[in-house]
């Protein structure tokens, strides 16, 4: 009976087995630099809250604006989460003694405030302001997806660099007419914007547009 | 972000200086993508180390009620004072957040005229300082503010029965009306206490001087912008007291107009022991021993008005030959200037100078024009005694209770006085003061006073306009405010400060009170409360002495340190660290002397030498220190500056330098002479940041007659890349006008504020890392005299537009932005410091540590001071100017949300905003309109180091100088 395995078996089980492993890590390589998997990333994951906020319920089903809760997100580089007096606006009335609410609640009369986890978290290298993308005329669903049918919050972007800069390549694919920016369904980058004006195009792919 | 890309296209003349294989981007594989994937076989190497990422949550915390006026993230302005020896500088706080981030200087504030100098920058870190005290401490031992009021409530109560008879305060100059208030019902209490006055940097011989000429010390508003000629002597008018930044700002905006028409107005004469700012700017400078300027003045008065001099002959014997030369053109120029002539004597000189000084002033009719005569801001200088008495006092045993308030007599009052010794024989002794110095250490109680930009208040400038402070943040130190300590004492019962102030001003205005109030604290100044100029004449010149100084033997003169004053900022890192305008020494001081001396001594920059006063009295007063020659120094003088050698307070100024004070006596604060100078053969380091002295004979700083043009150089412009740079339609780029520039160092310090820039302490400044991203060269060039004159260079980012560093870079960390920046990626930097070894100009810093206070206990405390716009840079990146690119941007993102342009002057730099002459215009250089364009077409602009055809966008303008030296004449 001839050996089982030929003199090179050795070899090739050792070359087959680097290869593997070239292709595992390859793989994972390439779909780490062009999958953007979420899990790596963290998008479209839903994130907790001390307070189970539905924006589906309260945008989509009651129909608020997205600034009678972030108030500055035309004044100031963060869009702001709303203080309880906001909140109690409504539920000093409804849901008075609904358990989900407590927290709210118990901030209203001067306890802790809510401390929300963030889903939304950009590097540190990153200068970014919630005034300037929406003063220019790009929507909120732009970046944040379809805020009317998420129960929870998740993170509807990649927020990667190459992703930022798609837009700042084409910026009027993210831009919307302008009483359309806070429209939760709004479509950007439909043909109507085709033409928008775009100023200071070509800042917006320098480095220190964002970075410095 | 394609110029690399692009330049594989050939030129059309088929010029090309690689072969195009060389230039090709890498096929297939993008450079970015290859970098991704060595990232992602990490990340897959490091097990899930993309997990990582949501193991710390980060949290919103939203306030728990709205604030309707108040949008997280937004900037503030808020508008206070700091104060120098009680006089105010007005400044305009910016906070982020509610944290004062930055001070830049008040436009309405007449001491600052919206500029600042270096220290009012570095207020900023004082404020913040983790050093400061913070604790009430009896013998040492922690204690409370509810403890120390009690016990100094029942003490001043059983003062009172004595009518206070044992109490003596000393406290530090002071302008506030609130404060005199006060002071007044105290003084009413304790008819019999003692009232002192203690000021290092006092400026007694001036006010002496006015005494006897107005039979009043009133005060001076000096006017150079009047003047066609100022002749200082041992008067550095650009620094010297609270009037220095705006004084700077007058006489350079007279400068400028009349350069535009090509003279030189007004002419700047200056005599004086070693050089200043001042004497570095002047047109005609003598270096001359500080007693001979006695002499100078004298002979000065005889010649403008020999009527009213006061001595009938001047014994002119005793000047020597480059003095008397100096001494006529000053004369003939005075004469001719007539009522636009002003004559400053400085605070080391003695009241005869200040005297002869304000005669020559009033001789020639220009009282009233180019210096203004005013009712002294400062009233506690007429109402208090000095140390003096206190001395005394406690040696007769009729002292009992000493309570000392911002100041620290134990470190800066004459050694004489034995000021901590004597303290220290007394159970009732009270300190307040910023830090636990050396009077807290010797006093029973100690409690920490609250800074000024944190406490309500009110000062004089010093044209006698009244500012309100008001703070910035609640004190964060558990300080309190001289304005509680004299209500204290005054027996008033506890009111908050503000209304004290408030009460004060409303009481004198009668009508309007809120409003008034609110628009007095909202500018920073109190409308109509300028002082009005006094008409006076004055009186007949007393008989003279005619005694002439000495001179003979080798003189020490002392100065305040330019930066760290009497020792009061010794604790302030970034004033220890900026660079001293003249001798460019960080972190200490030296013994400053000319060529000539050291030569003769047989010493060297670093060598130290051993000073003794010839007296022989004051044992152990000898002095070592090392010596660091320069020229420009007079003959026969040693130069030496106080405030270093602390040996309280902040581990930052403790042991820094040596203290000279031993060498002072109260009859000659400022000068001692002769002394025995030994040299001892060792040598100590002096750390300097600038390796070169001279521009070794390159035309580095340019200079011209005035009106004059530059001659242009015959350099051709190729660039290197291909493809236009700026496609913006807004293009930066700054230019710096030496013709203005005095040296001062404002920018950097201003720089250093606005930038997150770390300071990096005395080792490694002299291993050359540094980090100030603007420095101000300082080079000595050949006088046409034979001394030597001093030029100032500003040296931020060139931003060049065919920049070396961007070429170099492996991980194209930087780049060059489409408005013309020369960008700096922190977060793509590999810390390869090829960048800083190609760039021609040296201005890119590079952490070699974690310099910013990132992992040390006092980080969040530092960090609330942080700009928040501006990273704050970690290890083994490169870092430098930026142009305050997150001001540009700011500037772009308000004009994109209210729909409009950036106007000229909107976006202006951290340090153009400071500059006190206003040498640095910046803006948009692509409109033909704006500042920046128009001087850059001056016939005066040039680029440094154009032949390297980098093309900065940071051009200069050549310095305008009488009969100017052959191009770039080097030493």
């Amino acid at each position: 009976m001839p050996n089982l395995f030929g003199p090179r078996a050795d070899v090739v089980m050792r070359l087959g087995m680097a290869l593997v492993g070239a292709v595992i890590c390859a793989g994972g390589g390439v779909l780490f630099v062009y999958g953007d998997p979420s899990w790596a990333i963290e998008q479209r994951r839903y994130v907790s809250q001390p307070v189970m906020f539905s924006h589906q319920h309260h945008v989509g089903k009651l129909g608020l604006d997205c600034r009678y809760c972030h108030q500055t997100v035309e004044s100031s580089d963060f869009a702001g989460v709303p203080a309880p007096d906001t909140c109690m606006g409504c539920h000093a009335a409804l849901y008075t003694t609904a358990p989900i609410l407590e927290p709210v609640r118990a901030a209203w009369r001067g306890g802790a405030p809510v401390a929300w986890n963030r889903v939304y978290r950009l590097p540190d290298v990153v200068h970014f302001s919630h005034q300037v993308h929406v003063s220019a005329g790009v929507a909120c669903v732009s970046c944040h997806g379809r805020m009317d049918e998420q129960p929870l919050t998740m993170q509807a972007a990649p927020l990667r660099m190459g992703w930022c800069l798609s837009c700042h390549r084409h910026p009027e694919r993210a831009l919307v007419p302008m009483e359309e920016r806070f429209d939760p369904r709004a479509t950007p980058g439909s043909a109507r914007n085709a033409g928008a004006r775009v100023d200071r195009r070509d800042i917006l792919t320098s480095c220190s547009a964002c970075h410095y | 972000m394609g110029s690399r890309g692009a330049a594989t296209s050939e030129k059309k003349d088929g010029w090309r200086e690689f072969a195009p294989a060389t230039l090709a981007p890498m096929s297939g594989l993008e450079r970015r993508s290859f970098l991704k994937l060595m990232g992602a076989s990490l990340a897959l190497a490091g097990l899930g180390a993309g997990g990582c990422h949501s193991s710390t949550p980060e949290h919103i915390v939203p306030t728990t009620r709205k604030q309707n006026a108040r949008v997280p993230g937004s900037t503030r302005w808020y508008a206070t004072s700091v104060l120098r020896d009680g006089m105010a500088l007005g400044v305009l706080a910016r906070c982020d957040d509610g944290r004062p981030t930055k001070l830049e200087g008040n436009p309405d504030h007449p001491a600052s005229l919206g500029a600042t100098d270096a220290i009012t920058q570095a207020e900023l870190l004082g404020l913040y300082d983790p050093h400061r005290s913070a604790i009430v401490r009896r013998q040492g031992r922690a204690s409370s503010w509810e403890v120390l009021e009690d016990f100094l409530r029942d003490r001043l109560a059983a003062l009172e029965g004595k009518k206070g008879a044992g109490l003596h305060v000393v406290l530090g100059p002071t302008t506030s009306p609130t404060l005199k208030d006060l002071f007044e019902l105290a003084a009413t209490r304790f008819p019999q206490a003692g009232w002192h006055r203690h000021a290092p940097l006092d400026d007694a011989s001036a006010r002496e001087a006015m005494r006897r000429i107005f039979g009043r010390p009133l005060s001076t508003v000096v006017q150079p912008e009047m003047a066609t000629v100022v002749v200082c002597l041992d008067c550095d008018l650009f620094t010297e007291g609270a009037s220095g930044v705006c004084c700077a700002d007058r006489f350079a905006d007279a400068r400028r107009k009349a350069l535009s028409s090509g003279s030189l107005s007004p002419w700047l004469m200056v005599a004086e022991p070693s050089p200043t700012i001042t004497g570095a700017r002047a047109d005609d400078r003598l270096a001359v021993r500080r007693t001979a300027v006695s002499l100078l003045a004298r002979e000065l008065l005889y010649r403008v008005a020999p009527g009213s001099s006061g001595v009938a002959e001047v014994t002119n014997v005793a000047l020597v030959g480059e003095e008397r030369a100096w001494l006529e053109r000053a004369a003939a120029r005075l004469l001719a200037a007539g009522s636009r002539a002003l004559v400053v004597a400085g605070r080391a000189q003695p009241s005869g100078v200040h005297e002869a000084a304000m005669r020559i002033n009033a001789a020639l009719g220009s009282l009233g024009h180019t210096t203004r005569l005013i009712e002294p801001p400062e009233w506690l200088a007429s109402r208090a005694v000095g140390l003096q008495p206190l001395a005394s006092a406690i040696d007769s045993g009729a002292a009992d209770t000493v309570v000392l308030a911002g100041v620290n007599p134990v470190f800066d009052a004459l050694p004489e006085l034995r000021i901590g010794e004597r303290l220290r024989k007394l159970e009732g002794t009270f300190h307040f003061g910023l830090y636990r110095d050396e009077t807290a250490e010797a006093c029973r109680w100690h409690a920490p006073l609250a800074h000024d930009l944190e406490s309500w208040g009110d000062a004089r400038a010093p044209d006698g306009t009244a500012g309100v402070l008001q703070p910035l943040v609640e004190p964060l130190g558990n300080g309190r405010t001289l304005i509680w300590l004299m209500a204290m004492l005054a027996g008033l019962p506890g009111v908050p400060d503000l209304d004290r102030v408030r009460e004060h001003w409303q009481r004198r205005w009668r009508t309007n009170l809120e409003s008034t109030w609110r628009q007095s604290v909202g500018t920073g100044v109190i409308a109509d409360t300028a002082a009005a100029t006094v008409q006076e004449d004055p009186r007949q010149a007393a008989e003279a002495s005619a005694e002439i100084a000495p001179r003979s033997g080798i003189e020490v003169v002392f100065d305040p340190d330019p930066f760290v004053l009497d020792g009061r900022h010794a604790h302030n890192a970034w004033l220890q660290e900026l660079p001293r305008p003249l001798t460019r020494v960080v972190w200490g001081n030296v013994a400053l002397m000319g060529p000539q001396l050291a030569q003769r001594l047989g010493v060297e920059t670093c060598g130290v030498i051993r000073i003794e006063p010839a007296d022989g009295h004051g044992d152990g007063a000898a002095v070592e220190l090392p010596a660091l020659v320069i020229p420009g120094v007079a003959e026969e003088t040693i130069a030496v500056t106080i405030g270093h050698g602390r040996c309280a307070g902040s581990p930052v100024g403790i042991g820094r330098g040596v203290d000279v004070s031993s060498l002072r006596r109260i009859s000659a604060q400022w000068l001692v002479g002769p002394v025995h100078v030994g040299v001892t053969g060792r040598s100590r380091r002096v750390v300097i940041p600038q390796g070169h002295e001279t521009m070794a004979g390159r035309a580095i700083v340019r200079e011209v007659a005035p009106g004059g043009v530059l001659a242009r150089s015959g350099t051709i412009h190729l660039p290197i890349y291909e493809g236009a740079h700026g496609a913006a339609p807004q293009q930066w780029g700054m230019s710096i006008d030496l013709a203005s520039c005095i040296g001062c160092g404002a920018c950097v310090a201003a720089c250093q504020a606005e930038n997150n820039i770390p300071v990096v302490g005395p080792d490694q400044v002299e291993r050359g890392r540094e980090m100030h991203w603007i420095r101000v060269d300082r080079y000595f060039t050949e006088s046409r005299r034979g001394a030597a004159d001093i030029r100032f260079q500003p040296v931020p980012c060139m931003q060049c537009e065919d920049a070396p560093c961007e070429l170099v870079c492996p991980t194209g960390a930087t780049q060059h932005s489409a408005d013309g920046l020369n960008d700096m990626n922190y977060a793509r930097c590999i810390g390869t410091r090829y960048c800083s070894n190609n760039c021609p100009y040296k201005v890119r810093r590079f952490n070699f540590y974690l310099f910013a206070e990132r992992g040390d206990e006092a980080a969040p405390r530092i960090q609330q001071m942080r700009t928040p716009r501006v990273t704050v840079r970690g290890r083994g990146v490169m870092e430098k100017c930026t142009y305050c690119v997150h001001r540009i941007r700011a500037a772009e993102m308000r004009a994109r949300a209210d729909n409009s342009m950036i106007s000229d002057g909107a976006v202006r730099t951290a340090c153009q905003q400071v500059c006190p002459t206003r040498a640095i215009v910046f803006g948009d250089v692509a409109d033909p309109a704006t500042l920046v364009s128009k001087a850059k077409r001056s016939g005066r602009s040039y680029s440094l180091l154009e032949e390297l055809n980098t093309r900065p966008r940071t051009t200069y303008l050549a310095d305008a100088r009488a009969e100017p030296e052959k191009e770039g004449g080097g030493v």
